[in-house]
């Protein structure tokens, strides 16, 4: 919902290096973690608006989605984690997206749109891959970060 | 053809403030905390409440985000603590250098406790930090009970977790609610959440509430 403040931010951060390097920009890669509330096609339609009349107006941005990470409170040891609930498990396969919520309305209309009966009514589950036990901790979610620019040149 | 790697975060300038708030907070040993919930959840009845049961012994201020109108602060106001406005005009979020001009306005040296009051929305103020020492998010029962597994950022970012309107689950009202699945899925994001059911109608849950607010300052001033 806040894409605008973060195409401004992205802008300003590439424009303070196009000004370094005296060259066109031709891609700039970004990242952000699973918790950060960025949808990739408003960001990229904020971008095109806050860069036209710019250096950045053909700029294409490139979005890496990070994978949230946990430490097992029993193993020590750290993995993946997809946050999931045991109904989209064995119902959601046509929608499967970490971003169900923001999918296109033609993909949500699947099952998940019934009303959840009692039964359905399952929390988020996951487990430790290596040792199963569900006591573990969230990792920080990565943060937002413009990580590297493609110019035309070397300059 | 040349890449650069860069490396900078996005949102720099707003932690840049952000921090220098917490620096401030800490030196004056104030508790800030960072109120977020869905519009209509109880944030403001819940402040009114507290307010009033802390107030005498307790130097309270409230910074209040609304998009538009000063509803929330006026109804503050009737508490004689000062209350400070910050509308977003628009923006579905506060941003850190809009606290660091709200706490210029407010009497620090008098003050133990900062309530913000946040945007009413459940997604966006999670991303931005204010130089709060905790972020508390506020649930009410009619909004369903399958929120933390929906919005995860928020349920995983705060330290307590308020389950607010509880007094509508006894009331006989048709409500699909189950408290436990809520405890589940908030401690699957973050095991430690402090998890509070409470009414800001009937002043259920206060106690404790006020209790943990009360510890919360004490420990801040060791």
């Amino acid at each position: 919902m806040h894409e605008t403040v973060l195409a401004q931010n992205l802008l300003a951060a590439i424009l303070a290096e196009v000004a370094k390097h005296n060259a066109k920009p031709l891609a700039a890669k970004i990242s952000c973690g699973q918790l950060s509330a960025v949808n990739d096609q408003a960001l990229c339609f904020a971008f095109e608006a806050v860069a036209k009349d710019t250096p950045c107006q053909t700029t294409k941005l490139i979005i890496e989605h990070k994978p949230l990470q946990a430490a097992c409170s029993r193993c020590s040891r750290t993995f993946d984690i997809t946050l999931h609930t045991r109904r989209n498990l064995s119902q959601n396969t046509e929608c499967h997206s970490e971003r169900s919520e923001e999918s296109p309305p033609s993909m949500t209309l699947t099952s998940s749109t019934k009303r959840q009966t009692q039964a359905d009514r399952q929390g988020l589950v996951s487990k430790c891959p290596h040792c199963s036990s569900s006591d573990f901790q969230l990792l920080p979610d990565a943060p937002l970060m413009l990580e590297e620019i493609e110019f035309d040149r070397d300059q | 053809m040349k890449k650069i790697k860069v490396a900078k975060k996005l949102l720099s300038e707003n932690d840049r403030y952000a921090f220098e708030n917490l620096v401030l907070l800490r030196e004056k040993k104030i508790l800030c905390l960072n109120m977020i919930s869905s519009p209509g959840s109880g944030k403001t009845t819940i402040l009114f409440r507290t307010i009033e049961l802390l107030k005498d012994k307790t130097g309270i201020a409230v910074i209040e985000g609304d998009i538009q109108t000063d509803i929330d602060a006026q109804r503050l106001k009737v508490t004689g603590v000062p209350v400070i406005q910050i509308n977003t005009q628009g923006a579905c979020h506060l941003s850190a250098p809009q606290i660091s001009d709200a706490l210029k306005q407010l009497p620090l040296t008098n003050l133990d406790l900062i309530f913000i009051e946040n945007v009413g929305n459940l997604v966006c103020p999670a991303d931005f930090n204010l130089g709060e020492h905790a972020k508390i998010v506020v649930l009410s029962v009619a909004e369903g009970d399958d929120k933390p597994a929906k919005y995860p950022s928020i349920f995983a970012k705060s330290k307590a977790l308020l389950v607010n309107k509880i007094d509508l689950l006894h009331s006989g009202a048709q409500i699909d609610f189950d408290l436990e699945r809520v405890k589940i899925d908030s401690r699957v994001l973050n095991k430690d959440v402090k998890i509070l059911p409470l009414s800001a109608k009937t002043g259920e849950g206060f106690t404790q509430w006020c209790d943990w607010l009360r510890r919360s300052v004490e420990t801040l001033r060791l």
